[in-house]
């Protein structure tokens, strides 16, 4: 369950060249928050391949697509999530995939699942969402 | 994302900077790409690279596999710290070979 408050809430068109805004604003955030630098890469990179992937398979480069961006702080767990409303995805889409090391697809999942404690899609998705993907990282003192 | 290229003997140097990202990961693309098309060694400073993802890695992956089926050379140099950290999530650091 998420908290109520939101320390960034922002919707914007699901495409590539807006992805740095959203980079630089999740990182003033954080910064802002006192996270250190690698905490806040790890949360930045995993944030921006949802994102990818919102826009390039949910999406399918539509350019009225949008997406919602949440972020959320409580009991020691910063928590994102991210809402698109595209068709429903196969729920288990985020789910890493085995990989050749020579393979050039698949890395934003496996990206995501590495630097988040946590990836996963709300099954059903809200009502008149198309999907909505949460992703937690609990934070210690060295944070 | 910018870069620039420049010619030195039998080696072709991509000087990649900034994002390499979904925006401009094509562009890295098309130039990796026709720099091995031309049958040199390709040699891709990274020293300037502030931020790459997913889709960065990937034209690197598959630059290296045009460069494989080519017999030739591919290589990167002056890797930066995040870009580094990104290969090394990708477990790729040890499958390019990085100068």
């Amino acid at each position: 369950m998420t908290p109520s408050t939101a320390l960034l809430k922002e919707r914007f068109k699901a495409q590539p060249e807006n992805l740095k805004n959203i980079r630089d604003s999740l990182c003033t955030l954080l910064k802002n928050k006192g996270f250190n630098k690698d905490y806040s890469s790890d949360v930045v990179l995993a944030v921006d391949e949802a994102c990818q992937n919102i826009i390039r398979h949910a999406y399918q480069f539509d350019e009225e697509g949008v997406i919602d961006l949440a972020v959320y702080l409580a009991n020691n767990e910063l928590s994102i999530e991210l809402i698109d409303f595209a068709s429903p995805v196969d729920p288990k889409c985020c789910d890493p995939k085995p990989r050749k090391n020579l393979s050039p697809g698949g890395l934003g999942t496996i990206f995501m699942n590495q630097l988040m404690d946590s990836v996963a899609y709300e099954c059903p998705p809200p009502k008149g969402v198309g999907n909505k993907l949460v992703m937690t990282k609990s934070i210690n003192s060295k944070d | 994302m910018s870069y620039t290229v420049s010619e030195k003997n039998d080696e072709t140097v991509v000087y990649l900077s900034g994002d390499v990202d979904l925006e401009r990961s094509p562009d890295a693309r098309k130039v990796l790409l026709e720099s091995v098309d031309k049958g040199h060694n390709v040699l891709v400073d990274m020293s300037a690279v502030e931020y790459i993802d997913s889709s960065g890695v990937a034209s690197l992956v598959e630059a290296l596999q045009a460069s494989k089926k080519r017999n030739l050379d591919f290589s990167l140099t002056q890797v930066s710290e995040p870009a580094l950290k990104v290969f090394r999530l990708a477990r790729l650091e040890k499958v390019f070979n990085i100068r």
